[in-house]
């Protein structure tokens, strides 16, 4: 394989990754303290999932805090957290995913733990779960199910966001007596949560991402229109299906170049013999048939 | 192919050194909180059990009279009869059921409630030591001094800890769920503490420098849940506002002694769960033991 070629983005993705990770958790002696960053910053979200309550976190989470706003009694929808998840998904879509998000690094990580590992093809139809689980755990339940005072629960922080579990209630109850005396049910059920996600990204390629995330789904929404895009040169392309076959979000580019699943990783450009598929940001006729115009 | 492996190894390496840090902060703190609660359980001479079976003996010891106060005695137990020194209230038993008894008979039961009183009030110092060792960081911190305001406007300064047989205090914001739900039963233990010289007080940290929008809020939040006990406010940059914008979690309730320090390990989460309430009733417990014994 030809390296040089290679655009440095997909070539240096995982320290972008950790990269991200780390400038999302920038206030690391927060661990060994035990509390939290609770300044200006927190009133901006990051672009990935990454939980407000980690030690570190420098920013809010995008799906944390628009639950937040929602389940207030004094809103009934976040205008601010959505605009800047719309601009997000404009400017980068599913790249955000793939390059930016701390837990889509967490589960590629454990991906590489040497084990059998299986495809996800046949479990497509699961896909659509992650659009469940935005409407009705981020959107609708935070809105409606309300007490008398029209307060609401942040459903998806709290009964199914495992990034909570171990970014904050871990790190927050292993040095926060008062945090640890608090953990009850619902850290048990959580924890389970994550002990799954954990075991079945070791088998599966971001079981979370694919299925379960509702910000993944938020972004696939706007993967078709965002502006970072994937471009197949179809004069370069020999239909060998290499493409296909190492895409691990289970895409076929040379069909669908901006499917929503497609979180821009760049497997398939390792993968492609004629260097056909490459990354394009910007205006512009998006399609795969733009450079058959001579 | 190599060059990726070596990326993988590089971060599944800083990975695990970041989580092993985490580990190593965490198992030394823990060890070091055990290791104090062990000490000083050492320089107790006697546990709660070996002091709890002493008391046996020497109710045990007058068997058949002891029978005969129990039998007369008042079934109809309240939580004050529950929460005074039990010598106390085996002495007034035997008061009520004098004239069953010979002279003799009178003083070998009013001694040995003497004993047995004498035996719980050190029962009452080990929990307060117990508090001590479990809470070892908050314990000893004394609210910073401070002057500010009720939400009707009246002033408030320390003096508010010195009239108080101990004071709950709960920090808690208007946007709170589980802390508006906590307000009806916090109302309620104030009811029930104030005949113990105790007082709930809360500090909403949306009010903090008399900020208009948040009383108005927090008054109707109050009036709503019919909690009538004292909220109060001062400026956010003194040190008592340090105090109440470092908490992170919310509610979190602390108890105070009279001369305004910390007893026990401050409670994260509503008392309208029972464990939660539990919790915090030891603190008081502890502040009331502490306060009887001065």
């Amino acid at each position: 394989m030809d390296k040089k070629k290679l655009n440095p983005l997909a070539r240096f993705r995982g320290f972008i990754q950790a990269g991200a990770t780390l400038l999302t958790n920038i206030h690391l002696p927060n661990f060994a303290k035990g509390t939290l960053y609770q300044g200006n910053g927190k009133y901006v979200c990051v672009p990935g999932l990454n939980c407000y309550s980690c030690p570190g976190a420098a920013g809010a989470c995008p799906v944390g805090a628009f639950q937040a706003v929602v389940g207030s009694s004094k809103f009934r929808f976040s205008y601010y957290i959505t605009g800047i998840l719309i601009l997000f998904g404009v400017l980068l879509g599913r790249f955000i995913c793939g390059f930016l998000c701390p837990f889509g690094w967490f589960q590629e990580l454990l991906h590489k733990i040497p084990s059998p590992k299986l495809s996800t093809k046949k479990l497509k139809p699961l896909r659509y779960l992650k659009y469940a689980v935005l409407l009705v755990m981020v959107v609708l339940l935070p809105l409606l199910a309300v007490n008398e005072l029209g307060m609401g629960d942040p459903f998806f922080c709290k009964y199914l966001c495992p990034q909570g579990v171990l970014e904050g209630a871990l790190p927050l109850s292993l040095t926060n007596a008062g945090i640890r005396a608090a953990l009850g049910k619902l850290f048990t059920w959580k924890a389970c949560i994550l002990l799954a996600v954990i075991m079945g990204s070791v088998v599966f390629y971001r079981p979370f991402c694919k299925w379960l995330c509702p910000l993944g789904a938020f972004y696939a929404l706007l993967n078709k229109v965002s502006l970072f895009q994937m471009r197949v040169d179809t004069h370069k392309c020999v239909s060998c299906g290499a493409c296909a076959r190492a895409c691990k979000m289970d895409v076929d580019i040379t069909k669908t170049p901006n499917h929503a699943e497609c979180i821009r990783c760049g497997m398939c450009m390792k993968a492609c013999p004629t260097d056909a598929i490459q990354y394009k940001f910007g205006l512009g006729d998006q399609s795969n048939t733009e450079t058959t115009k001579e | 192919m190599k060059f990726s492996r070596v990326t993988a190894l590089l971060l599944s390496l800083t990975l695990a050194f970041s989580l092993a840090a985490c580990g190593q902060g965490a198992s030394s703190a823990s060890s070091a909180s055990s290791s104090s609660a062990a000490s000083s359980a050492a320089a107790e001479t006697k546990t709660e059990e070996q002091l709890l079976a002493e008391e046996n003996e020497i109710l045990s010891a007058n068997d058949a009279l002891w029978e005969k106060v129990f039998a007369s005695m008042d079934k109809n137990m309240t939580e004050t009869t529950l929460s005074t020194n039990y010598g106390d209230f085996l002495r007034s038993s035997v008061e009520k059921t004098k004239d069953q008894f010979s002279d003799e008979e009178y003083k070998t039961l009013t001694a040995d409630a003497e004993k047995i009183r004498a035996i719980e009030e050190q029962i009452a110092t080990l929990a307060l030591a117990d508090a001590a060792a479990s809470g070892a960081a908050a314990q000893g911190t004394a609210f910073p001094q401070f002057e500010g305001s009720d939400l009707e406007g009246n002033p408030v300064d320390n003096s508010l800890f010195a009239g108080n047989a101990f004071t709950v205090v709960n920090f808690w914001f208007n946007g709170c769920k589980p802390c508006v739900e906590e307000l009806d039963d916090l109302n309620a233990l104030n009811e029930k503490v104030k005949a113990q010289g105790g007082e709930v007080v809360g500090i909403n940290t949306e009010t903090l420098d008399g900020n208009q929008q948040g009383i108005d809020a927090a008054k109707k939040l109050l009036a709503a849940t019919g909690a009538s006990y004292r909220n109060i406010y001062f400026a956010s940059g003194s040190d008592a506002g340090k105090f109440a914008l470092n908490i992170m979690a919310f509610p979190t309730t602390y108890v105070f002694d009279r001369d305004g320090n910390v007893v026990g390990q401050p409670l994260l989460g509503g008392i309208d769960k029972e464990e939660n309430l539990a919790a915090l009733q030891k603190n008081i417990d502890a502040a009331l033991a502490k306060d009887n014994a001065k």
